[in-house]
C-alpha cells in the first residue's frame, strides 16, 4: 500500500514536466509551494497547536528575500535559506513566549500575530511598499545563471516539497514523533518521564516556520511581485482546510489536500461564485462526516478491504480514536 | 468650532457601543459553549442584508426591518447550531474550524444572492446634532440608542429570567447545570440564537450608516475578537467595558495617526492580555 | 430533388462557406476583477469589449488582409490580487492561445509588465499608476488618460469655475492614492490654490470622522477625494456633512456619480465636482449602457466607454497591421490606427512621451461633471 501510495506521488511529481505549458507548470509550483507550507500546517496540529502565525512567517521570508535580493543585490541562492533563517529566529523568539499558550487561545493569539505582520506590511511604505508592494523581484537565479524557464523553476519547488515531506513524514515516523504525540496526548504524563515539552514544541515552531519562511522565497521570486494581501487570515485558512481534507493524522493529508486545493479555483473558473460555496460546503461535509480526510477516506477502505480479505466476519479495526484527536 | 478631543470620545463611545453589542454575542457563546464562532461577523451580514431587503428592496418601515432582521439572524443562528456546531460541543479546535466553514458559505451565499458589489440603504435619519462643543450625526445617535436598549434589556435578561440564569448556570458548571435539571442542548441553541440576534440587530443598525455587502461582516468581527479577549472570553460586563475601552482608543489612534496604526495598537493589546492573562481583563480566574 | 430539399441543400452550402469563412477567430483576452470589491469596473472592462465584439461580428466579423475573423472576448477574474492576474495570464496565453489582452488593476500590471513584453502580448492597460510605462513598453499601453494627463486642464477648468481656493486632498492608501495626491498636490498649486494638507485612508474603510475631524479643523474650501471609489466617496460625503461641512467637494480621479449619490444622498452630494468618463447625455454612451443592461440587467459604470474604446482602438490596431499573429507588427500599428473616434465622437491620439518616454497611452477626452438633484450633468470637458 505503501509502495503504492509512494509511486502515485512520484508519478505526479513528474506529470507536470511530461505534460509541459507554461500554465501547468506555475500551477505545479504553486501546489509544491502550498505543500510545504500545508506540511508545516500540520506538524503544528500534530503537537495539538493550530497556528494562524505561518502566514506571517511566509510573509517574511517572501519579503526578506525580495528585499534582500533588490537592495543588496544578492543571490537568490543566499537569500532563500536566509530568509528561512529569518522566519526560523523569528519563531525563536516568540516561542518561548506564545507556546505557553494553549488551545483556543493560542489560535487566536497567532491570528493575531499574523494581522500585525501583515498592518506593519501595510503600514511600512517606505520598506515593503504598503498595499502596493513589492515589484521587479529578481527571478530564480544560480551562478548568474537566470532561471527563467518555468521547468526548472519546478524542480527547485519540488525539491522543497519533497525535502519538507520527506522530513516532516521522518519525525513523524520516528521516536521524536512518538513524544510528540505522548506531548499531545497526555503532557504531564510524558513530563514526568523525562519529555521536555517546552523544547520539542519550540523545535516544531522554528522548523516549520524555517519552511514556511523557504516557501514564501521561493514564492517570491517565482511570481515576482509581494502585497501584503498575499500572506493574511485567507491564506491561513486555505492550509487549514488542505489539512481537513486531505486528513491531519499523517504527511500524507496535506500533500493530497494541497493537490486538491490549489487547482480548485482554476477548474471552477466558470462558475467564479460557486467556487467559494463549494468550497464552504465541501470543509462542512467534511468536518462532519470524513473528520480524517481524504487519508482517512483511503486507509478505512483499505482496511475494510484487507479485513474482508483475511477473514469474512474479521471486526473492522476501529483505530479512530487516535485520528480523532487530530481533528479535535 | 469642534473641539478634537469631545469629537475624539464621542466617536469613540459611538463606535464602541456596536463593537459592545457584537462583542456580547461573541463572548456569550464562548462563556456557554467554549467556542469561537468565527462566522459571527457573517451573521451580522444577514442582519444587514435582511434590513437592506426589508427597508430598501420591500419598502417596510425602518425599525420593523430592523426587528425581524433581527429575528431572522436568530433563526439563521438557531439553525447553524443545532446542525453545524452540536457535533463539535468539547471539541473546540475543530468548532473553530467549523465556524471557518460557515463563515466561508455565509459569504458565498451573499454573494450569489446578492451580487458582491456594496449596496447602499436609505437612512432613517438625516443631520446632526451640535453637544456642546462635537458634533453627533442623528443615525448614528439613533443607533447608539438602540444599541444602549439592547445591551440593558440583555442584561435584565441575564439576571431575571429562567433562561437566562440557566445560561448563566451553564456557562459556569455545565454537569451540575444538568444535574439541576437544566438541559445544556436547549440551552446552546437558545444562547446562540440570543448571540446572533446581537450581531444581527448590529448589522441591521449599521446597514444605513455604511454600506452593504457580502465582506462587511469581517472588520466587525475582528473588532469583536479584540474586545473580547481584553474584556476575557465569557465575562458580560469585560465584553461592555472591553468595547467602550476600544472604541476609545481606536478613536484616538485613527484620529491622531491613522486607521492601520490604530489596528495595529488594538492587535497588540490583544497579543499582549493572551500571553499575560489570558482570560482577559475581567473574567474570574481561568476554570 | 423534391423540391424541399434543394432550398435545405441551399441553406446548408452557404452556412457551410459563411462557418469556414468566419472560422477563424480572434481571442481577446481581459483579465479583471470580476468579483469582490472592484467588480463593477470589471464588469465594465469584460463588457465594453464583448459588445464591441458582438458589434463586429454581426457585420461578418474584424476583416484583417483578406480574411474575415470573429473576435471572442475571454475575461478571467482576478480579483485585484496579482497571483490571480498571474494564473489568469498563464491561462490565456498557454491554454486558450491569447495574444492580444486588457488588463485593469495595478497589481495585475505591475505583475505581468514583464512578461507581457518577454511573450509579446499586446495589452492594453487601465492602471493609472506612472510606473506602468517606461521606455521597456513596447508592448503595453494605456488605454485612456490617467489623472497624471488630464488633471491639468481639470484643474485649471477649477480655477476658472470654482469659487474657494483652499483645498484637502483625500486619496486611498495604496500607490494610486499616493500618485494621485503627488500629482494634485503640485497641479493645484500650479494653478494658485492653497493646499493646506493630505489625508490618506484603508481601502476598505467606512469610519472617516476622525480623519474628517482632523479636516474640518483646517477649515477647507474644497475637499478633493482623487482616486476614491464612488461608494466610498459618498460615505465620505456624507459623514462630513453631518460634521457640519457645508462646502464644496472634488474629485478628479475615478468617476462613478450614480454610486456616489446613493451612498451618500442627493442633498449631501449636490454641487460635487467629479470626474465623467461618459457624457449619460451622449448618445454613444446610450448605447453602450442599453447593451450593458441587455446583458446584465444593471446599469453599467460608465468607465466601460474606455474599455470599450480601448478595445476599438486595438482592433483598428490589429487591422492596420494586417496581421493578428505578428504582435510586434500590431504594437507598431498603434500610432497609424490612432487618432480615431471615440464612442462618444471625442477624438483620441496617441502620446504619453513626454512623461514615459514611449508614446504607449492612448489619450482620451474626460468630462467634468457636477451633480445635480443626484444626476450627473456635464459642464466642461477636459484637453
Amino acid at each position: 500500500m505503501r509502495w503504492l501510495a509512494l509511486f502515485a506521488i512520484a508519478a505526479l511529481a513528474v506529470l507536470p514536466w511530461v505534460i509541459g505549458g507554461r500554465y501547468v507548470l506555475h500551477m505545479s509550483i504553486m501546489i509544491a509551494i502550498m505543500v510545504t507550507l500545508a506540511l508545516g500546517m500540520n506538524l503544528m496540529l500534530q503537537i495539538g497547536q493550530l497556528s494562524m502565525a505561518h502566514s506571517a512567517f511566509m510573509g517574511i521570508g517572501a519579503y526578506a528575500s525580495a528585499l534582500l535580493t533588490m537592495k543588496l543585490g544578492m543571490s537568490v541562492l543566499l537569500t532563500l535559506p536566509l530568509s528561512a533563517l529569518l522566519s526560523a529566529m523569528t519563531a525563536a523568539l516568540l516561542g518561548p513566549v506564545f507556546l505557553r499558550i494553549k488551545g483556543v487561545y493560542f489560535v487566536l493569539l497567532t491570528f493575531a500575530f499574523g494581522q500585525i505582520v501583515n498592518l506593519v506590511f501595510q503600514e511600512w511604505t517606505d520598506l515593503f511598499g504598503g498595499n502596493s508592494g513589492l515589484h521587479g523581484i529578481p527571478k530564480l537565479s544560480a551562478f548568474g545563471h537566470r532561471l527563467t524557464d518555468p521547468a526548472g523553476i519546478y524542480s527547485v519547488a519540488l525539491a522543497l516539497a519533497l525535502a519538507s515531506f520527506a522530513l516532516v513524514r521522518a519525525i513523524l515516523r520516528s521516536d521524536i514523533g512518538a513524544m510528540l504525540r505522548s506531548l499531545e496526548a497526555d503532557e504531564p504524563l510524558s513530563r514526568s518521564l523525562g519529555a521536555n515539552a517546552m523544547a520539542w514544541r519550540l523545535a516544531v515552531f522554528v522548523l516549520t516556520a524555517a519552511m514556511a519562511g523557504a516557501a514564501g522565497s521561493l514564492y517570491a521570486h517565482v511570481i515576482g511581485f509581494l502585497s501584503p494581501a498575499a500572506f493574511g487570515f485567507g491564506l491561513s485558512v486555505d492550509l487549514v482546510v488542505m489539512n481537513v481534507i486531505g486528513g491531519a493524522a499523517s504527511a500524507w493529508g496535506p500533500l493530497l489536500g494541497a493537490l486538491l486545493i490549489v487547482p480548485l479555483p482554476e477548474l471552477l473558473r466558470g462558475a467564479k461564485e460557486y467556487q467559494l460555496l463549494s468550497y464552504g460546503l465541501v470543509l462542512i461535509v467534511f468536518l462532519l462526516f470524513f473528520r480524517d480526510g481524504l487519508v482517512g477516506m483511503v486507509t478505512a477502505l483499505a482496511r475494510r478491504r484487507a479485513a474482508r480479505a483475511s477473514s469474512p466476519d474479521a471486526p473492522t479495526a476501529p483505530a479512530r480514536a487516535d485520528a480523532e484527536k487530530r481533528a479535535a | 468650532m469642534i473641539s478634537l478631543v469631545e469629537q475624539i470620545v464621542v466617536n469613540g463611545v459611538m463606535a464602541g457601543l456596536v463593537y459592545t453589542l457584537m462583542a456580547l454575542g461573541f463572548t456569550l457563546v464562548f462563556g456557554i459553549m467554549r467556542m469561537v464562532n468565527f462566522a459571527h461577523g457573517e451573521l451580522y451580514m444577514v442582519g444587514a442584508f435582511a434590513a437592506l431587503t426589508l427597508h430598501g428592496t420591500l419598502g417596510w418601515g425602518y425599525l420593523p426591518s430592523v426587528l425581524v432582521a433581527t429575528g431572522v439572524a436568530a433563526l439563521f443562528g438557531a439553525v447553524i447550531e443545532r446542525l453545524l456546531y452540536r457535533p463539535f460541543v468539547g471539541r473546540e479546535l475543530g468548532g473553530m474550524i467549523m465556524s471557518l466553514a460557515v463563515a466561508i458559505t455565509l459569504q458565498a451565499l451573499a454573494v450569489i444572492a446578492f451580487g458582491p458589489a456594496e449596496q447602499s440603504l436609505a437612512r432613517p435619519l438625516t443631520g446632526a446634532v451640535r453637544v456642546h462643543e462635537a458634533v453627533i450625526s442623528l443615525d448614528r445617535a439613533m443607533v447608539a440608542a438602540c444599541a444602549v436598549v439592547a445591551l440593558v434589556a440583555f442584561q435584565l435578561f441575564l439576571r431575571h429570567t429562567r433562561l437566562g440564569l440557566a445560561m448563566q448556570a451553564v456557562a459556569q458548571d455545565r454537569e451540575a447545570a444538568s444535574l439541576m435539571g437544566v438541559e445544556a442542548g436547549a440551552i446552546y441553541v437558545r444562547s446562540f440564537a440570543i448571540a446572533s440576534a446581537l450581531a444581527g440587530l448590529a448589522g441591521a443598525l449599521m446597514a444605513p450608516i455604511y454600506t452593504v455587502a457580502p465582506t462587511m461582516g469581517e472588520l466587525p468581527m475582528l473588532k469583536a475578537f479584540v474586545v473580547v479577549i481584553l474584556g476575557g472570553l465569557g465575562s458580560v460586563p469585560g465584553a461592555m467595558i472591553g468595547g467602550l475601552l476600544i472604541g476609545l482608543s481606536e478613536s484616538v489612534f485613527a484620529t491622531l495617526f491613522d486607521t492601520t496604526l490604530a489596528l495595529i495598537a488594538s492587535f497588540v493589546i490583544v497579543l499582549s492580555v493572551i500571553v499575560v492573562k489570558p482570560s482577559g481583563l475581567w473574567s474570574r480566574a481561568a476554570r | 430533388m423534391s423540391l424541399k430539399v434543394k432550398p435545405i441543400l441551399a441553406l446548408l452550402a452557404t452556412s457551410l462557406s459563411m462557418s469556414i469563412a468566419a472560422a477563424q477567430t480572434l481571442k481577446i483576452g481581459v483579465i479583471a476583477p470580476l468579483t469582490g470589491g472592484g467588480a463593477p469596473w470589471g464588469l465594465a472592462a469584460a463588457e465594453g469589449p464583448r459588445i464591441l465584439a458582438e458589434e463586429i461580428n454581426a457585420k461578418g466579423g474584424l476583416a484583417v488582409g483578406a480574411k474575415k475573423y470573429k473576435v471572442e472576448v475571454i475575461a478571467y477574474d482576478d480579483q485585484y490580487k496579482a497571483a490571480d492576474a498571474v494564473a489568469a495570464y498563464n491561462r490565456l496565453v498557454n491554454q486558450d492561445g491569447v495574444k492580444h489582452m486588457i488588463v485593469l488593476g495595478s497589481a495585475a500590471t505591475m505583475a505581468l509588465k514583464q512578461q507581457i513584453e518577454d511573450d509579446k502580448v499586446v495589452t492594453l492597460t487601465a492602471s493609472y499608476t506612472g510606473k506602468a510605462l517606461d521606455k521597456n513598453s513596447h508592448y503595453l499601453f494605456r488605454l485612456y488618460s490617467p489623472p497624471d494627463d488630464y488633471i491639468g486642464s481639470f484643474v485649471s477648468w477649477m480655477k476658472d469655475n470654482v469659487k474657494g481656493k483652499r483645498i484637502v486632498i483625500v486619496n486611498p492608501n495604496d500607490e494610486t492614492g499616493w500618485d494621485q495626491t503627488q500629482v494634485a498636490t503640485r497641479v493645484f498649486k500650479a494653478n494658485g490654490f492653497e493646499v493646506l494638507g493630505s489625508e490618506l485612508f484603508e481601502r476598505a474603510q467606512k469610519d472617516f470622522q476622525p480623519m474628517l475631524t482632523k479636516i474640518i479643523a483646517q477649515k477647507p474650501d474644497i475637499i478633493e477625494l482623487g482616486g476614491t471609489s464612488p461608494a466610498t466617496a459618498g460615505l465620505v460625503i456624507r459623514q462630513a456633512r453631518e460634521l457640519g461641512y457645508d462646502k464644496l467637494f472634488s474629485k478628479t480621479g475615478g468617476a462613478g456619480p450614480k454610486d456616489i449619490v446613493a451612498s451618500a444622498g442627493a442633498k449631501a452630494a449636490e454641487g460635487t465636482i467629479n470626474m465623467l468618463y461618459a457624457d449619460p447625455a451622449n448618445e454613444g454612451y446610450k448605447r453602450l449602457a442599453a447593451a450593458y443592461r441587455k446583458a446584465r440587467g444593471q446599469e453599467p459604470n460608465e468607465i466601460i466607454v474606455s474599455f470599450y474604446d480601448g478595445a476599438n482602438v486595438l482592433l483598428n490596431a490589429i487591422q492596420k497591421a494586417d496581421t493578428v499573429d505578428d504582435t510586434a507588427k500590431v504594437a507598431a500599428a498603434f500610432s497609424k490606427a490612432l487618432p480615431m473616434k471615440s464612442v462618444q465622437g471625442d477624438e483620441l491620439t496617441l502620446g504619453g512621451k513626454a512623461s514615459y518616454g514611449v508614446d504607449a497611452q492612448v489619450m482620451s477626452v474626460n468630462y467634468i461633471g457636477t451633480i445635480r438633484n443626484g444626476e450627473p450633468v456635464v459642464l466642461g470637458k477636459t484637453k
